[in-house]
């Protein structure tokens, strides 16, 4: 890329992809409402601009309601529940009314003051849940004032159409997502969200190229600019320059036909050339997912992450609630196991308000976040376990426990594991008695003692991710320091091979399940280290499983022990490629 | 008019789906259905109203309604309440 001209924004990919068209930027903002008195002889006709605006809103909440697909209707579709309510409370409507027929006020005035009073109200509620509703009449109140002020000639969201743009805005919404993903869009970009919210999740699941967290975007790009959203990287180039966007149309291109050469791997038995067996699962955020790896043949889901039910809420998912979202994943996925990981909120995961981890955690890596946060929330976690054992009933389920550091918090959850399951019991209620318990080896501390740990646990999954942050003591998200970041560093490769060695001697399985395994460039050295199990994100699966059917494993061992040996960070990437040529 | 004393039992009170479930059962009656909090009365067929009343759990409330399908009425939104909702399984 020589001299890009242009300007470059930074952001935080969410969803891989490369996007290259023009923009259309929507904000959602705030309205400025002009407050005007109506006449009294137009009072019949401004009460009926206001009643077409309801429906109008009504229609359109409906439509994108009936736009998601059944899978995420459940969990997406809940806000649009509360929103539907709002928009057909008879009372609210009528107070409106009032304004308009009473202080001869305008639809928009009436609205808006009307909205103050409820605001009022709201702020004198103590209940912290309840006081955090107003967020959903604000939402309302937005979108009927858009479609107020907005002319009745266009409908709106309803036939808002993303086709061939790539959209930017100030806050994406799950709405903006579905119908991005209906119309053909090209990718999303959005100045606030992070990686766990639920439209970012979507955009993932949809395989939409995906940006968010661009600061000041709405400032810098304009209706109709010409960009390129490089989703892998997380930048955006505003007009680039000829140059750069053939340098990208190339790029989207080459991957598309490797996508395409790839597909044929699939169906083949996943054996290496000196006929060692393997293994590929899917890392899953949401059961929407299951449709794109069904035609990948993989062998189960190594992680299914259980936190989006927990998030873009302010309450807790039942028991009953999260059971039929497991059962249903069991379901589809046969006899192949599905790992549920227990909840694992904090950090750079966005933690609901009902879920406390410390409000102001100096350094929420390091603070109350995965089975910390379990075993300090016993409730919470007995009825996720309650929910994950009754979903065994119906195929291969394994529960998996996230930030394990000692001996204690494994003997602790057990614990209350056996409390799930002897509530369960008194229910009358049936689960599997060959329900594994294994940890996430993701902390330091539990990958040097693998050996005795693996004494303790039914599986190991390493987190590649955490374990290379809290090895190397760096913030992944800090670009001060992220350069440090490192996952072939000789000391996360010692301990990556201390796990995989434990396993093989204590014989519990071992498998890794961080963005390493879905990275082509170490899948070999990985497989040297011993490795037999990959879980990734299922769009990596086809060029991991195209490498690992042509790796010859045995020529591989000594030459990964000769990476991890390599002082030097120059040698040790002229090994990286020479093992990846052989 | 019929009347009846019920226990908010669930574990958040009054939130937002729990206000969502009986709205939308209320709506199937046509008797006016009223739900009181400590004197303050919310017309139970609004959203916003049921959450102006902000009852956390353990508040008691009285159920009211009036209308041709009273008995019925208030017979499906004790149930209700005192099913918690549905949530608990």
């Amino acid at each position: 890329m020589k001299n890009p001209s242009s300007i470059i924004l930074k952001g935080l990919p969410v969803s891989k992809g490369i996007a290259i068209g023009a923009c259309h930027v929507i904000e959602h903002g705030n309205n400025i409402v002009e407050e005007r008195y109506i006449s009294k002889s137009s009072i019949k006709k401004e009460v009926k601009r206001l009643e077409i605006t309801f429906n109008e809103t009504l229609d359109e909440l409906n439509i994108i309601r009936a736009k998601i697909s059944p899978s995420i209707r459940k969990n997406i579709g809940l806000f649009l529940d509360t929103h539907i309510l709002l928009v057909s409370d008879k009372t609210f409507l009528d107070s409106i009314k009032s304004r308009i027929i009473d202080n001869l006020c305008s639809s928009e005035w009436a609205i808006h003051s009307e909205y103050l009073n409820i605001k009022d109200s709201f702020e004198n509620i103590e209940d912290l849940y309840i006081k955090q509703r107003i967020d959903d009449v604000s939402h309302v109140v937005k979108m009927l004032l858009k479609n107020l002020i907005t002319k009745k000639t266009n409908m709106n969201v309803v036939s808002k159409s993303f086709n061939n743009v790539i959209v930017v805005t100030d806050d994406l919404s799950p709405a903006d997502v579905i119908i991005a993903h209906e119309s053909k869009g090209l990718g999303l970009i959005s100045e606030y969200g992070g990686r766990s919210s639920h439209s970012s999740i979507l955009t993932r699941s949809l395989e939409i190229p995906s940006i968010v967290g661009v600061k000041n975007g709405l400032d810098i790009i304009k209706n109709n600019d010409y960009l390129i959203l490089d989703g892998n990287e997380g930048l955006i180039f505003i007009n680039p320059e000829k140059d750069l966007i053939k340098h990208y149309q190339d790029l989207k291109k080459s991957s598309l036909k490797k996508k395409r050469l790839l597909s044929n791997v699939l169906t083949k038995k996943n054996i290496s050339l000196d006929k060692e067996k393997l293994e590929i699962m899917a890392n899953l955020e949401l059961p929407q997912e299951l449709k794109i790896i069904k035609e990948k043949n993989i062998d189960g889901i190594g992680l299914f992450r259980t936190e989006y039910l927990y998030t873009d809420r302010n309450d807790f998912p039942t028991e009953n609630e999260q059971f039929i979202a497991y059962k249903q994943i069991v379901k589809k996925m046969k006899n192949n196991p599905v790992i549920f990981r227990t909840l694992d909120i904090g950090a750079d995961k966005e933690v609901p308000d009902n879920i406390k981890t410390g409000s102001i955690a100096r350094n929420p890596a390091l603070g109350l976040r995965g089975i910390r946060y379990s075993l300090s929330d016993q409730s919470v976690f007995i009825n996720q376990i309650k929910a994950i054992l009754r979903a065994s009933n119906y195929g291969t389920v394994k529960i998996m426990l996230p930030m394990i550091t000692n001996f204690m918090e494994i003997s602790d959850a057990k614990k209350l594991i056996n409390v799930a399951k002897d509530k369960l019991k008194k229910e009358k209620r049936k689960f599997s008695d060959n329900v594994s318990v294994g940890i996430m080896v993701e902390i330091p501390s539990c990958a040097v003692l693998a050996d005795r740990f693996a004494k303790n646990v039914d599986f190991f999954s390493i987190g590649t991710n955490d374990l290379v942050q809290y090895t190397l003591a760096i913030d992944r998200v800090d670009d001060e320091v992220n350069y440090l970041y490192d996952p072939i560093n000789s000391a996360v490769l010692n301990l990556i091979k201390i796990v995989i060695d434990a396993g093989s001697k204590n014989k519990i399985p071992v498998s890794l399940c961080g963005e390493m395994a879905g990275d082509p460039n170490y899948t070999r050295l990985l497989l040297g280290l011993g490795l037999k199990s990959f879980s990734m994100h299922p769009s990596a699966i086809p060029e991991i499983k195209n490498i690992m059917l042509n790796s010859d494993i045995k020529k591989l061992k000594r030459i990964s022990r000769d990476i991890i040996n390599c002082d030097s960070i120059a040698e040790k990437n002229k090994l990286l490629d020479k093992i990846n040529n052989i | 008019m019929k009347e009846k004393k019920v226990i908010i039992s669930n574990k958040l009170g009054l939130h937002a789906r729990a206000a969502a479930k009986i709205v939308t059962l209320t709506n199937k009656f046509q008797s006016i259905i009223e739900i009181v909090n400590n004197g303050k009365k919310a017309d139970a067929k609004s959203i916003m109203k049921i959450l102006m009343l902000a009852a956390p759990k353990g508040t008691e409330v009285t159920i009211t309604a009036s209308g041709k399908d009273e008995i019925a009425a208030i017979k499906s939104l004790e149930k209700l309440i005192e099913a918690k909702f549905d949530e608990e399984s």
